[in-house]
């Protein structure tokens, strides 16, 4: 088949040895690549009782048929392992160009396992293969450790890497990309710290053909300049290239979207103000920072000349804002940013650290945390400088709060006791992102049976189409009444065809952000077929991602899930916010709406995938 | 006659001009919070139209009859989250 090389490099750490192997045609037809072929990699290798920090575990960075298309949205790339946070299968995604490289150099992914004796990072030029002594590096921040690799290997090579936090193991440790992009869900930077690998370094000077190249040529130039058009054809404050995500605040507020004081409240009228679209660009100087062949340009460079938060480089995107400020209370542009690039230095996700940072705030709040226990810093609500500091002691791990904050609010909490288990807003160990289940409800559902990487707003991201319209009309989603944002009609099919969409999306692998600017299932169709040369329909399409949804399903049972699991959502949700769009909304009838979500994916009473299921989707054969 | 809207094949009458379509397009919105907040702060839906891949500006709408097979495509102004 055309479109991948039908080739893994596999780094051994423990026996310091590096080897290319083949994979078969029929792993690609069933699974795509990218976090397909990481959840294949991980049902193949890595037996029930592997856990997160075994050696045994795998971390799969993986590309898929689109890596290397000159096609906007074509530069993402997907991990997977075994999650220190939910301690399941879990996948992330990044972007950059780091995925186009290791597709350059020849192969599809690379598969790390064991354990290193010391530090070392991994250098992958094309089929120069080399480990190097990385002890030096150990205990920098990850962008500096980007910087040093770089700078001994060579500045066109694309670096992974991690900072403190990775190396000490926080569960929800993040891996940077280009100082701009992060495998941010999941704790996979922590897999690689008890590797004890530092980073890898990647280049690549080869071009993986496709099946059709003239046809591949023309769906990038339509869908290239359609979604620019769509950009340039808005107001300056309305413009992707402008703010990026940082206009989903804006657009939040209205629909009670927005998570505030730890979801305890509906509106932040301060934060609203301060935490915009153009207090972004006007205090942060945010300048278009591109990924490879995007059009779209929704990454900023962003810059604080002076003062204590003076900072130069990532601008926070919209879950930063949400966790670190709303849901902190914080309404301080620069401290949020300031905040949100400390945590992307150690490696922090700042998603579950604003979940976790806003858990300290409340048990502070309720007298569970002292100013003693937080080496006397003062935990109100807002204090924005404490924050920051919180951020530092968590990144390093210090002894005390800030190593028990790094094991996430739910394993924090558990500990801690004194009811603070309530105000853990978290599910299966990894904190919820910033989508308020009272404002629709199918969040919920999402996030009880997400099957991907836990309760991931990125792996089943329903919540668009009431947030922000998305439909999937190629695949009988094509129209959602406001007021159906309350109800659960059809959110058992609405739900499972947006887990699905996103494993197609993370497999092949594409942007699932070109789709606010126009982009289309069909357009994906087209590109796969054109690179790989396979002839799918649209069922085809939506039945790849089925299989790929049961088999995580199957890993998600292998390492240790069971149906309480989904039942064991956060109270938080079901208390009402008085005020704003979802005032005296909860939703109720979520228990009845998993087992119907059960029901329509074709599993049995207790979650699990029929024998008739696997069968569908041809698992029973794939995976004997 | 035929036309494809979002996806979803429609019938609309024959004359029909994107100016038409896009005040009815936009009339189903008029309850859903993130348009009416923007209508509110800017004076405009903020709703993008594309017609046979291309975007079009809001001055041309009401240039362009709506033929047989068109496909027109509504983007909201939402990036993010």
């Amino acid at each position: 088949m055309n479109g991948v090389w039908n080739k893994v490099l596999r780094i051994d750490l423990s026996g310091g040895s590096c080897h290319v192997e083949q994979v078969s045609d029929d792993v690609y037809e069933s699974f795509l690549g990218g976090a397909g072929l990481a959840a294949w990699v991980l049902w193949k290798e890595c037996p029930a009782g592997t856990t997160a920090f075994s050696p045994e575990n795998r971390l799969t960075l993986a590309a898929g048929p689109l890596q290397g298309l000159k096609q906007t949205g074509a530069a993402k790339w997907s991990a997977g392992a075994i999650s220190p946070s939910i301690n399941m299968n879990a996948d992330s995604a990044a972007t950059a160009a780091f995925g186009i490289e290791m597709k350059q150099a020849g192969y599809d992914a690379i598969i790390v396992q064991g354990k290193a004796d010391r530090p070392v990072y991994a250098v992958v030029d094309d089929d120069r293969v080399e480990l190097r002594e990385a002890s030096r590096l150990w205990g920098t921040n990850a962008y500096d450790a980007h910087d040093a690799i770089q700078e001994a290997e060579g500045d066109k090579f694309e670096i992974a890497s991690i900072g403190q936090a990775g190396e000490r193991l926080v569960r929800y440790a993040n891996i940077q990309t280009a100082k701009k992009s992060f495998l941010g869900r999941c704790g996979l930077g922590a897999v690689m710290g008890s590797k004890l690998f530092k980073g890898v370094a990647v280049r690549g000077s080869q071009r993986c053909p496709g099946h059709d190249e003239g046809e591949l040529g023309k769906i990038n130039k339509a869908i290239n300049q359609r979604l620019a058009d769509v950009d340039a054809s808005k107001p300056e404050e309305f413009r992707i290239s402008w703010l990026g995500t940082a206009m989903a605040t804006a657009l939040f507020a209205p629909q009670g979207n927005l998570p505030i004081k730890n979801y305890q409240e509906a509106t932040f009228p301060s934060g609203e103000e301060k935490l915009g679209g153009r207090s972004y660009v006007d205090q942060l100087h945010a300048k278009p920072w591109p990924c490879r062949y995007c059009v779209i340009r929704c990454h900023n460079h962003c810059e604080v000349e002076e003062g204590p938060y003076a900072y130069n480089g990532k601008g926070p995107e919209y879950e930063s804002f949400a966790m670190m400020g709303f849901n902190c209370l914080i309404d301080d542009m620069k401290a949020v940013a300031y905040a949100g690039e400390l945590a992307n230095m150690y490696s922090l996700d700042t998603i579950s650290l604003g979940g976790v940072l806003a858990w300290a705030m409340e048990s502070y709040e309720k007298g569970v945390l002292t100013k003693e226990d937080a080496y006397g810093l003062d935990l109100t609500w807002g204090n924005a400088d404490a924050m920051i500091e919180m951020v530092k002691h968590i990144g390093q791990r210090t002894d005390g709060l800030g190593h028990l904050l790094g094991e996430g609010c739910k394993i924090a909490s558990e500990k801690t006791g004194r009811g603070s288990q309530a105000w853990a807003v978290q599910m299966k160990g990894q904190e919820i992102a910033a989508h308020n289940w009272r404002s629709q409800y199918i969040s919920a559902l999402n996030y009880c049976t997400g099957v991907a990487s836990g309760p991931n707003h990125e792996r089943g991201n329903s919540q668009h189409m009431w947030v922000a319209h998305v439909m999937l009309p190629e695949w009988g989603l094509d129209h959602a009444e406001n007021e159906e944002r309350w109800s659960w009609e059809h959110t058992a099919e609405r739900n499972a065809k947006f887990h699905d969409y996103c494993n197609v999306i993370n497999s092949a692998v594409h942007c699932k952000f070109m789709v606010f600017a126009g982009y289309t299932l069909t357009d994906l169709l087209n590109t796969v077929n054109a690179s790989t040369g396979f002839d799918w329909s649209q069922e085809d399409l939506l039945r790849c991602g089925d299989r790929i949804t049961n088999l995580q399903k199957l890993l998600n049972m292998r390492y240790g899930w069971n149906k309480a699991d989904d039942f064991r959502y956060p109270k938080r949700f079901m208390e009402p916010v008085a005020e704003g769009p979802a005032a005296g909304k909860t939703p109720v009838g979520l228990d009845d709406a998993i087992m119907q979500y059960y029901q329509y994916r074709g599993w049995d009473e207790n979650g699990e995938p029929t024998d008739a299921k696997l069968k569908d989707v041809g698992l029973d054969t794939i995976l004997t | 006659m035929r036309v494809v809207v979002n996806g979803k094949e429609q019938d609309v009458e024959p004359g029909t001009r994107l100016s038409d379509l896009v005040v009815k397009l936009e009339g189903t919105l008029q309850d859903e919070p993130m348009i009416s907040s923007l209508k509110r702060r800017t004076g405009e839906s903020q709703l993008t139209f594309i017609h046979n891949d291309r975007v079009v500006a809001s001055a041309d709408y009401d240039a362009i009859e709506i033929q047989e097979d068109d496909q027109v495509m509504m983007i909201h102004p939402f990036f993010g989250g």
